[in-house]
């Protein structure tokens, strides 16, 4: 293979020059082995730590869906090297485990602050409305969505779409809260319509779009059961297509996973712990649906969703309960 | 185990791949912050695994597998659909070695590609390894990662026809 005439190394290295060595990023990693090494190796993981990392860039879909039926995976999600795909086969486990260390702060007090305004800003984001927060290197924004009061509504809302809605509930779960996510036609355009720079140092970019233009490409919904603590998650949302064994859910060490088959989707894998389960299914578009991502640099570009992607989650119900509640769809 | 020994197998492992992993993890993750969160978490692993490694043959290849998996890893995580994939190279601060429009468009290029595809691409081409360790880091056979950068290759060769032919 003539590899050496594309020139990929040369060319990327000198564009990621800016990207180099930190002593401040080693110096936190003897930190994090020190306080591991003193801690004999125990297996419980440092996910607390990572968690608190992983909620600087994770806070816009963590608060503004409010429901992660990946919760579960998510906050256990360091330390995780095995994983299963939609075939149902098992990733190599290859990696070790994690040392136990002590959680280290990850920003500055007054980064935490900046954080947190930031969350309350995106997580305020009038409906239909693109906000973006941008820092000097990286930014994040909320998908654009549009809230409902009740699971009929959100029915209503997602009627022209080719989303696939819940059927029957079990008994005693009540609707919590819902909202449908949109994206932009093709045709359509991200219009700036307010930029403002916050006193903590970020940008406040507001985008619309045109109504005429949006269309709903996922929705989510929470319901409540009759005991505290217990719940049902649904996500639905279009995603560009994957091949079959090359995606993969992540699995922690306690969760058990396997495919298993569900009426109307081409794939369905199953995680569960004792607690919770969560079946991750999808299946493809009958026709693709192109849509105008926004990219945040100016020049958006028309990608394609090729599969609708359904994850439900739950405490209580086991992998075919979930299954049955898109049974009837 | 000797704790010093690990700990400066750590030193030296962080010397010598510190860079390059962080670069690699950011074309994979498009997202400097992830990139250096991913990064962190490989050498923390590796320091934990340092006992298995010392069985295996290639210390590079082993570290490439960790930060691909942690990579993956973050990447499947619910969150990660939504966070700003807009800090592409072309809006991230010169510094250091310059760089003309043609890197940037090669390098965007690469980081376009599909993540299988991308990931072949930046072990085999970027990290320079062979098909045979690239297979071994992904967990797959030689002659599907060369079936991946052929189909990478053609992708490449299609965005980036002017480029290619002056190369």
């Amino acid at each position: 293979m003539k590899t050496e005439n594309l020139g990929i190394r040369a060319a990327m290295d000198r564009r990621l020059s800016f990207l180099q060595a930190e002593s401040g990023r080693r110096e936190s990693i003897r930190r994090l082995t020190a306080e591991g090494a003193r801690s004999h190796y125990s297996h419980d993981g440092i996910g607390g730590r990572k968690m608190k990392k992983k909620m600087r860039f994770g806070f816009a879909a963590a608060l503004v869906l409010a429901i992660l039926s990946f919760s579960a995976l998510a906050a256990g999600i360091t330390g995780i090297f095995s994983g299963i795909n939609w075939l149902g086969e098992m990733l190599p486990q290859e990696t070790p485990d994690m040392p136990d260390v002590t959680p280290a702060p990850f920003t500055e007090a007054d980064a935490r602050t900046r954080f947190d305004q930031e969350q309350e800003i995106l997580n305020s984001r009038p409906d239909r409305e693109l906000v973006v927060i941008r820092e000097e290197k990286a930014g994040s924004w909320a998908p654009r969505k549009q809230e409902a009061g009740s699971l009929e509504e959100v029915r209503n809302l997602t009627l022209a779409s080719s989303l696939p809605f819940p059927g029957e509930l079990p008994e005693g779960y009540r609707f919590a809260d819902g909202r449908v996510y949109l994206s932009c036609r093709p045709e359509g355009e991200f219009v700036l319509t307010d930029c403002e720079t916050h006193p903590a140092g970020f940008s406040v970019e507001r985008y619309s779009v045109d109504a005429s233009m949006d269309f709903v490409s996922g929705y989510a919904l929470r319901f409540h059961g009759l005991e505290e603590g217990d719940f049902i998650t649904v996500d639905v949302w279009m995603d560009m297509p994957e091949d079959a064994s090359g995606y993969f859910i992540s699995v922690n060490p306690g969760q058990r996973a396997e495919a298993v088959r569900v009426e109307g989707m081409d794939n369905a894998v199953a995680v569960s712990t004792p607690e919770t389960c969560i079946l991750a299914m999808r299946r493809a578009l009958s026709e693709p649906v192109p849509y105008l991502y926004f990219t945040g640099n100016g020049q958006n570009t028309v990608e394609i969703y090729g599969e609708v992607r359904v994850d439900v989650s739950a405490s209580r119900l086991d992998a075919s309960e979930l299954a049955d509640i898109f049974s009837a769809d | 185990m000797a704790e010093d020994e690990r700990g400066a197998w750590l030193e030296a492992a962080m010397e010598r791949y510190e860079e390059s992993l962080l670069r690699m993890c950011y074309a994979y993750l498009a997202d400097r912050a992830l990139a250096e969160d991913a990064v962190q978490e490989t050498f923390l692993k590796a320091w934990k695994g340092y006992e298995r490694f010392r069985g295996e043959a290639d210390e590079k290849t082993w570290l490439m597998r960790i930060a691909i998996n942690t990579c993956k890893s973050i990447r499947r995580g619910t969150w990660f659909r939504h966070i700003d994939r807009s800090a592409m190279p072309s809006q991230l601060p010169e510094q250091e070695a310059s760089f003309d429009e043609r890197d940037d468009t090669v390098t965007c290029a690469v980081m376009k590609l599909r993540p299988r595809l991308r990931e072949a691409v930046l072990l085999h081409w970027y990290q320079e390894m062979s098909a045979e360790e690239t297979a071994k880091v992904l967990g797959v056979s030689r002659s599907t990662v060369y079936e991946r950068l052929n189909k990478a290759q053609t992708i490449l060769k299609r965005e980036l026809e002017a480029w290619y032919h002056e190369n």
